[in-house]
């Protein structure tokens, strides 16, 4: 699920910056320490919406160098044990497959696939059921709930079920959904 | 606090989304491709626009286009509207949001923590109604027709 | 009874000071209209947990010589990192010498945190400060 937050984030400034830009300065040292990175607190931030404040810089003794507190409002991606979701499958094999949901990867094992489907090796790996009629492979369009997240320092890792109602495969790209 | 201990809290299925989520906005994924998708422009804007686009935005950005059922702002305006209509917990209105169920078996079953609520209201003390989910729904798909 | 404590020291230059309060100073920018003047808003930030007495300040009004020292000496080093100046020069290179006109100027956009034994301090602007040589001159 994606969120907006306020977060906060202490920012170091070199003394050459201490001029009338040192604002702009501050807001673009925010936006490239921050953007894109993943904590497993707060999850994925996105993107940053807005510089919401920045209080006073602290002098850090002996280089020079200050550091302010600068607050900004951004959106992130976390996800949650729990959670349903929507995600497209970037590579099945016989364990189950990888899917993705934005910035996030999830892996559904193929324990947590009903057990009416297979896995079909072959020159697209599939898993399908026995009539054809329902196939997951690259690129389907499949909705699942997590039952797992592992966190890193720096990532967020999910493990996913479609083993139950409502959950499965979304549009199939062969079918031209 | 370990992060191990707060996982082992965490669960959306109750609504259980730790301390810092707890009174977070949620969003869902039409509002999110708004608001990336005007980011984007901005920064297309910019000098060097390669070196703005973390991974992490381009591939968030992709998603919500994929999946985000209103096309339209102001569609999307409405949808939160009907959904924040009834006592929903953020969360909750995202997730209906983002699925966007059909039936009301389906949004019980997507959203568990409504089907918890729902059955023990027939006093209606928390406002939540199958009546009033279906005509959630329902309304739901009508903004969707008319988008 | 700090306004004592601060006069009494005439007798002993050489000896490194024990600094009877550990300042901080805090940076301000002069160009930066917005969020100056905000004392203290977050508590998030105050990293120590102390918190900014509420009382009337105190402390003395003159700038102790140990201070004065160390808002020369970092100014210093800022100008010698490329900080833009605050003042007009007049062929000074030396940064020292540069962050001496800056505080003569009363251009120097710190804030000095003075830490009360209590753990809580006061915030006193450079500019605030009345500043004297050791020679008991006014010079700032």
């Amino acid at each position: 699920m994606f969120f907006h937050i306020v977060l906060e984030r202490k920012i170091q400034l070199h003394p050459r910056h201490f001029g009338p830009h040192l604002r702009d300065k501050l807001i673009e040292k925010v936006l490239q320490e921050v953007e894109g990175t993943c904590s497993g607190r707060h999850g994925f931030i996105v993107a940053v919406t807005n510089i919401s404040d920045i209080g006073k810089g602290l002098i850090r003794d002996g280089t020079g160098f200050v550091t302010f507190p600068v607050k900004y409002d951004c959106v992130v991606f976390r996800p949650f044990r729990g959670e349903i979701l929507e995600s497209v499958v970037t590579m099945v094999n016989k364990m189950g497959f990888f899917a993705e949901a934005g910035p996030v990867q999830i892996f559904v094992s193929n324990h947590l696939i009903p057990d009416d489907m297979e896995f079909q090796s072959g020159d697209i790996p599939c898993y399908a059921t026995s009539d054809g009629l329902v196939k997951i492979q690259k690129d389907s369009e499949v909705r699942l709930k997590i039952v797992g997240t592992r966190v890193d320092v720096s990532e967020i890792f999910c493990i996913g079920t479609i083993k139950d109602d409502f959950l499965g495969l979304i549009g199939d790209p062969t079918a031209g959904g | 606090m370990a992060p191990n201990a707060a996982a082992e809290e965490e669960d959306a299925a109750e609504l259980k989304l730790g301390p810092d989520f707890e009174k977070a906005k949620c969003l869902m994924n039409s509002e999110v491709a708004v608001i990336l998708e005007r980011k984007y422009e901005q920064i297309q804007q910019l000098p060097d626009p390669a070196s703005q686009v973390s991974q992490v935005f381009e591939k968030s950005l992709q998603y919500v286009k994929r999946f985000s059922r209103y096309q339209n702002p102001n569609a999307v305006k409405q949808v939160r509207e009907v959904l924040s209509r009834n006592q929903l917990a953020e969360f909750e209105v995202c997730v209906i949001g983002n699925l966007c169920p059909d039936t009301l078996e389906e949004a019980k079953a997507l959203v568990p923590s409504l089907a918890k609520r729902s059955k023990s209201d027939d006093d209606e003390e928390d406002g939540i109604t199958d009546e009033k989910i279906e005509q959630m729904l329902q309304d739901l798909a009508t903004i969707k027709k008319f988008e | 009874m700090a306004d004592e404590d601060y006069n009494d020291f005439d007798g002993g230059y050489e000896e490194e000071p024990v600094e009877p309060e550990v300042e901080e100073e805090i940076e301000e920018d002069a160009e930066q209209p917005a969020p100056i003047d905000t004392l203290g808003g977050e508590d998030v930030e105050m990293v120590e947990g102390e918190t900014p007495s509420d009382k009337p300040r105190k402390t003395t009004r003159y700038m102790t010589k140990y201070e004065r020292a160390r808002v020369l000496g970092t100014r210093a080093l800022q100008i010698s990192m490329n900080a833009p100046v605050m003042v007009e020069l007049e062929g000074e290179t030396d940064p020292l010498e540069i962050a001496m006109k800056e505080l003569r100027a009363r251009k120097i956009p710190f804030t000095i945190r003075r830490y009360l034994p209590d753990g809580s301090y006061e915030d006193w602007g450079v500019d605030e400060l009345i500043v004297e040589d050791s020679w008991k001159r006014q010079i700032g």
